[in-house]
């Protein structure tokens, strides 16, 4: 028999004892069970690719047929509620719930889940748009991999069958998901609640993990990934009134494991040297070498929130929240160390909001801050050390004056300030006009990625207009001053070198110009990492600076057997500095008719539609 | 769009349909650029303007997605009753150039009987 059947049964067998018992409990009581439960049978055929059609497989991933038995219960007395739901239609395709409560003293709640995911799997053709050569021509490495030295593969034929092997993979996750919460109020103590949680999540499968290496895209591959991750969370809380004022605790401590074995790429150097140093040596990494890791991580957060309920529908609320995470770094052996095998970041917050009635109009103001402290460590390149070249005289220096060890820090930390104000005035029985202003200061650690601040706002007009025509209309502007950005990241000597006459976006500099000029070495040798990339002028972005939004929707029933409603999103953003818009409009309707007591139809359609413009820098040369 | 039709006392049954249409393009235009020579002589490792405006085609996404789905119940007592669904599924691709050729079809179907307490 299989588990989920077993599983099932065992289900049964015991509320069928709790149900049993506790009706010779509740004797004196009214007893309810009602429910039903049914035996039966699902199949599934496929053609052709199943990872679309069946994406989110329901039943199978494969053509079959399973056993498929499901119940739904419901059991009620005086002291003693019960809710049961169970549905298994396939091996990776079922779902759980039981919620119980024990005269208001206990109550539970249970959850499991099982489905399967198909993802997505790039066959990297596409890359013959950008890379010389195409699949299978000059250079065969910007697709899964054919040559052998690349993936370590013994000899051609092997690396041959690898390379179909990849494609033949099917990348399929088994999800798994426990979910389990506890409320507990005391007779002794009625208003405070105490809860504990439990939510394990599983995947296990095989994803596509792709790689790169050298100095550009040139040389890209894809390889299917083990997947075994477990996600833990414990919770411990508790709520408690008292009189006014509400207060909620919850700590929450998350584990993340990840056991699947990790794909091995092979970084191959050019077996160039130049200046006497090998470019194995400039690249830092050479050889098989472990890629796409998700590191094992841990996080501890304590989160507080307290609402004080005034008279006049005056509220004031306020949350705090602490959070520790963690997560486990190695070093390369050979390649790199880091100064620590433990990254941690931190995350703190803390808003306020008051929200009361003034006549006819419902004023909220709140305002807050969190900050987001990131990893911050240094990573020493052993090779950076041993990067010098000899002159030909009695001294010798590096090419190069990359820091050794090099210090990073997360681009995730900021701190983030916000601020706003939300009016809804009643003008008249049916109708509510709202104004809104939201300001958010961003002020971000890594100085090249900008400070943003963002101007908010809203007005939103909703109305009833009779008992058969509702309906609502809003429109909000955003102003954002110097958006998420990589300062000078890209495109070579723009503004500063000569401009090409035939072809303008395109610059250049002299190469004698950086001839012994540091850190190049005092011979005729240019390096390109010392000349070319410290020349990158264009910022580069895809966060607009300015942000239009409107949306309307409205319902008409004209009758009690009929209702339709008609939506419409408009969203515009733009950013002059990098050139780019994007505009979306998505209009839409819903419609529901019963023209008998026994036909209900409903019908919906929405249309979605997107336009980028947007600037894009394209190599087109391969080294 | 949906239906639920109570034929009979007994028999209820149901239908949906389900289609998506999703097209992308994207319009690129590389001029011709003037050919790089080096004192060595021409490097033969650039693009060309015509390849690089193989992004148009290889960015052309299009898709059709529908979903048929019947089913119903039938009552043999007011406890005891009989259900049963069948679902065609088809997803046809024109371009395969991200993720190959992802045209395929499913059936789905179920037959169960069940009681009431």
């Amino acid at each position: 028999m299989k588990l989920s059947h077993f599983w099932l049964l065992a289900l049964l067998s015991t509320l069928s004892l709790v149900s049993t018992s506790t009706i010779a409990v509740a004797a004196d009581g009214p007893a309810h069970l009602s429910g039903n439960v049914e035996i039966g049978v699902t199949g599934m055929d496929t053609d052709d690719n199943p990872a679309r059609v069946n994406e989110y497989a329901k039943y199978r991933s494969d053509k079959g047929v399973n056993f498929a038995p499901s119940l739904d219960l419901e059991y009620l007395s005086k002291q003693f509620s019960l809710g049961a739901e169970a549905a298994v239609r396939g091996p990776h395709d079922q779902d759980y719930a039981l919620e119980a409560d024990v005269n208001r003293v206990l109550k539970l709640d249970l959850d499991y889940q099982v489905f399967q995911h198909w993802k997505d799997h790039d066959t990297l053709e596409n890359l013959g748009a950008t890379m010389f050569g195409d699949v299978g021509g000059q250079q065969p490495r910007v697709t899964t991999d054919l040559s052998a030295g690349q993936i370590g593969a013994e000899s051609p034929a092997v690396a041959k069958e690898r390379y179909y092997q990849e494609l033949d993979n099917n990348y399929i996750i088994d999800y798994k998901e426990f979910k389990g919460e506890t409320d507990l109020t005391i007779p002794a103590l009625p208003n405070v609640t105490f809860h504990t949680g439990l939510r394990i999540e599983t995947r296990k499968g095989l994803e596509q993990a792709i790689t790169m290496s050298k100095c550009n895209q040139c040389h890209v591959q894809a390889q299917g990934k083990d997947i075994d991750e477990k996600t833990r969370d414990y919770t411990l809380g508790a709520t408690g009134k008292f009189g006014l004022l509400t207060v909620d605790y919850e700590y929450l401590n998350r584990k993340f494991d990840a056991d699947g074995s990790l794909p091995e790429y092979n970084y191959l150097s050019s077996g160039l040297t130049r200046d006497g140093v090998a470019d194995a040596d400039t690249m830092l990494y050479t050889g098989m070498q472990e890629y796409n890791d998700t590191p094992d991580s841990e996080k501890d957060s304590h989160s507080v929130e307290a609402r004080l309920d005034l008279a006049k529908s005056t509220t004031l609320s306020a949350s705090y929240v602490h959070a520790d995470i963690e997560s486990d770094k190695d070093g390369e052996a050979g390649t790199y160390t880091l100064d620590q095998d433990t990254l941690s970041s931190k995350f703190e917050s803390f808003f306020l909001k008051g929200a009361t009635r003034i006549g006819n109009l419902r004023l909220s103001v709140t305002g807050g801050t969190y900050e987001i402290d990131g990893p911050d460590y240094k990573v020493n390149f052993p090779d950076r050390d041993d990067m010098l070249i000899a002159d030909g005289g009695s001294s010798t220096y590096e090419n190069q004056d990359f820091d050794n060890p090099q210090h990073y820090e997360s681009a995730e930390s900021r701190e983030v300030t916000r601020l706003g104000i939300d009016g809804v005035y009643r003008l008249s029985r049916g109708t509510t006009l709202r104004l809104g202003y939201e300001y958010e200061d961003v002020d971000r650690d890594l100085e090249e990625l900008g400070e943003s601040v963002t101007n908010t706002f809203k007005v939103a007009l909703k109305s009833r207009l009779n008992s058969k025509l509702s309906g609502r209309i809003s429109y909000q502007y955003q102003d954002i001053d110097d958006p998420f950005h990589g300062e000078d990241a890209t495109g070579i000597a723009q503004g500063i070198g000569s401009t090409d006459p035939a072809y303008p976006g395109l610059a250049w500099l002299n190469t004698a110009d950086y001839v012994g000029v540091y850190p190049n070495p005092d011979n005729s040798t240019v390096y390109y990492w010392n000349s070319v990339y410290p020349n990158r002028t264009l910022d580069a972005t895809n966060q607009p600076d300015k942000v239009h939004e409107g949306k309307f929707s409205s319902t008409w029933a004209p009758a009690s057997n009929m209702a339709m409603t008609v939506f419409a999103r408009v969203r515009v953003e733009e950013n002059d500095d990098v050139d780019y818009k994007q505009h979306s409009y998505v209009p839409g309707a819903s419609v529901y008719y019963a023209p008998s007591n026994n036909v209900i139809l409903t019908m919906a359609y929405t249309f979605n539609k997107m336009k980028t413009e947007n600037q894009m820098c394209v190599g087109w040369y391969h080294g | 769009m949906a239906v639920d039709y109570q034929a009979t006392e007994k028999l209820k049954l149901n239908a949906s349909f389900t289609y998506n249409n999703a097209k992308d393009s994207w319009d690129w235009d590389f001029a011709d650029r003037p050919s790089l020579v080096y004192s060595g002589g021409e490097k033969p490792h650039y693009d060309t303007s015509e390849q690089n405006d193989l992004i148009d085609e290889y960015s052309d996404l299009s898709y059709q997605q529908y979903e048929l789905t019947v089913g119903g119940s039938y009552n043999f007592t007011e406890s005891l009753y009989t259900t049963a669904s069948l679902t065609y599924s088809d997803f046809d691709s024109d371009e395969m150039y991200v993720y190959g050729d992802e045209d395929g079809s499913a059936y789905y179907g179920y037959l169960g009987v069940g009681y009431r307490f």
